[in-house]
């Protein structure tokens, strides 16, 4: 049903936004690239698989333990990253990256080689159907954590203080300072709140899909999509992006049948990319 | 004896009688070692091009491609599909990295758009899509792959050796000179420079799409021959970031933007790859942590470190 695929489009834009969101304010507020943010992703869904696994914890209730270690993982990967990037350039912490993820993977097949794994909660197995449609309840948790997220996001970037001076380090950082800001621990700030995302995402990934340490990637691509998409340093910009990968790619899999949704959505990357390079919302450009 | 240079005549050998004293022994060297370290050199020169490929675009210029999966990937898939219809393996070879580099050359339109770090973002899609793509086509196997069932009568591991030596030193020697030609000065503009350089009048462009279309072309006959010795192309592996990963760390091992570097980065990795043959996984991880400590603490690489020091300007 056409009423179906839209829908379950809306709330795959809620998911790809969600995992885009860590990876955007990374990218928009610390002008770090990270291309480890799938690999990060992953280890925080095997941290959700096996609190899950061994300990019995409800990966709803892990957030609690999950999502502080991640923030203080990024808090403190700051202090190092940006002693460093003060001496080198952007291609040699873009290679930094690359050269994590590359770690991070092959450690991850290492201890659980690539057996897909994925986490079914018995409460969330039967569909919900609301006036004849369709709707997938893993889905519709992990779309609702995704728009809740990116309010919650914008709520903080705009209305809060800290928020705010976060948002004044992309535009000038020494100014920013003169103001009394104090730009490094915002920056530390912002990349725990990155990590904080990309361990949510991961958590939620490891609910809804299957997984497996090599899976980093495909997240990785979707995250780029949505902040081409949406543009950098506006939250709400990876909300529409990531809408946008959703509901096109859904309709796409309608008409064409299964499994095409990621080129498509791949093939609008590369159209905007050539056509308008800041993005759809983006303050900076690419 | 003196020449006029000052240099003592006759006490050292020629260059060129030092070229082919190299040649006549690398030619000879597959009848007196064993078969195995003819199938570890022939790794060595894949992975030498592999990575002196990258560094005309990645070292010489600042084009950091993550996207040799993709030209890797057209390179295996075309000589096998010509391979079927009777094409001679070498034509077929040579078709998959014509076949790449026309690519690279539509593709390099909307990825110079992106400047810097930008452009690794974009380079870093086209792998993925192409398996996307040919996961969806049965002509191309599918997610399944091609595979050789019917050898050519001629194969060996010699003959892929020989392969190997052939193209790898057309790829050098096309490289040595096009690093030594107005081509390489451009590109060394380029990277220090970007504005700089488009502000003297240099055409910015189209030196990036020739880097760019040299380094499509030569790794995708690269692809071909790493497909050659498997027989068989699996698209999750092809199109994976693997091969970029390997291709910039031999080059940032040997140092970045040298011509030597990749000589020393390739013998490294493929002595790794050889003691580490049983951990493949934790094989990966020590060519990370190598590629980690490079970037943290001698960016300059082995040989450009070694440049450095001496104060050389050469090669």
């Amino acid at each position: 049903m056409l009423a179906d695929a839209i829908i379950s489009g809306i709330l795959f834009g809620g998911i790809y936004a969600l995992i885009a969101s860590g990876f955007s304010i990374a990218l928009s507020f610390t002008r770090i690239l990270n291309l480890a943010h799938g690999e990060i992703m992953i280890f925080a869904a095997y941290f959700c698989y096996f609190l899950f696994k061994s300990l019995g914890i409800d990966p709803f209730i892990s957030l609690l333990i999950i999502l502080p270690i991640f923030f203080l993982v990024g808090f403190v990967f700051y202090n190092g990253l940006s002693r460093y990037s003060r001496r080198a350039n952007l291609e040699s912490v873009l290679l930094l990256f690359i050269a994590i993820s590359t770690i991070l993977q092959n450690l991850g097949l290492l201890f659980w080689l690539s057996t897909q794994r994925s986490i079914t909660l018995s409460y969330l197995v039967n569909p919900i159907i609301i006036l004849g449609i369709n709707i997938s309840p893993i889905y519709l948790v992990g779309g609702l954590v995704g728009f809740a997220i990116i309010f919650g996001l914008h709520f903080f970037l705009t209305k809060t203080k800290s928020g705010l001076a976060i948002r004044a380090i992309p535009q000038d950082a020494e100014l920013a300072a003169t103001t009394g800001i104090n730009y490094f621990l915002m920056g530390r700030i912002a990349f725990g709140l990155a990590f904080l995302c990309a361990g949510l995402a991961g958590a939620m990934v490891a609910v809804m899909f299957t997984f497996n340490p090599t899976s980093g990637l495909n997240s990785l691509l979707i995250a780029l999509s949505v902040v081409v998409l949406g543009g950098l340093g506006s939250i709400f910009g990876c909300l529409v992006g990531g809408l946008i990968l959703g509901v096109v790619g859904s309709l796409a899999s309608y008409y064409f049948g299964a499994g095409v949704q990621l080129l498509i959505g791949y093939i609008i990357f590369l159209i905007v990319l050539l056509i308008k390079p800041k993005g759809l919302f983006g303050r900076y450009v690419l | 004896m003196y020449s006029k240079s000052g240099k003592v005549k006759g006490a050292t050998l020629s260059k060129p009688l030092i070229f082919i004293l190299i040649g006549a022994i690398l030619v000879l060297l597959p009848f007196i070692i064993p078969p195995y370290w003819v199938v570890l050199l022939f790794f060595y020169f894949v992975r030498l091009t592999l990575a002196q490929s990258w560094n005309i675009a990645g070292g010489y210029c600042n084009l950091i491609s993550l996207g040799q999966g993709a030209f890797a990937g057209i390179g295996a898939y075309t000589t096998f599909l010509l391979y079927f219809s009777g094409v001679p393996v070498e034509g077929a070879l040579v078709a998959g990295g014509v076949i790449a580099a026309c690519f690279a050359a539509l593709l390099s339109k909307p990825l110079f758009r992106l400047k810097g770090v930008y452009f690794t973002i974009g380079t870093l899609a086209l792998g993925e899509i192409l398996k996307l793509v040919v996961i969806r086509v049965p002509y191309l196997g599918g997610s399944w792959g091609l595979h050789i069932t019917s050898l050519p009568p001629y194969y060996s591991s010699q003959y892929l050796y020989y392969l190997s030596l052939i193209f790898s030193v057309v790829a050098l020697v096309v490289i040595w000179k096009i690093t030594r030609s107005s081509i390489g000065w451009a590109l060394k503009c380029i990277r220090n420079d970007e504005d700089a350089s488009e502000l003297v009048g240099i055409n910015t462009y189209k030196y990036k799409v020739y880097a760019f279309m040299l380094q499509a072309f030569f790794t995708a006959l690269m692809g071909g021959l790493l497909a050659l010795y498997t027989l068989h192309i699996e698209p999750y592996t092809i199109f994976s970031l693997s091969l970029s990963i390997e291709a910039l760390t031999i080059t940032y091992i040997g140092g970045r933007g040298t011509f030597l570097g990749p000589f020393i980065g390739a013998a490294i990795m493929v002595m790794l790859s050889h003691y580490l043959a049983t951990y493949y996984t934790l094989h990966l991880v020590i060519v990370g942590a190598i590629l980690l400590a490079i970037i943290l603490f001698y960016p300059e690489g082995v040989v450009g470190g070694l440049y450095k020091r001496f104060r050389f300007k050469g090669l």
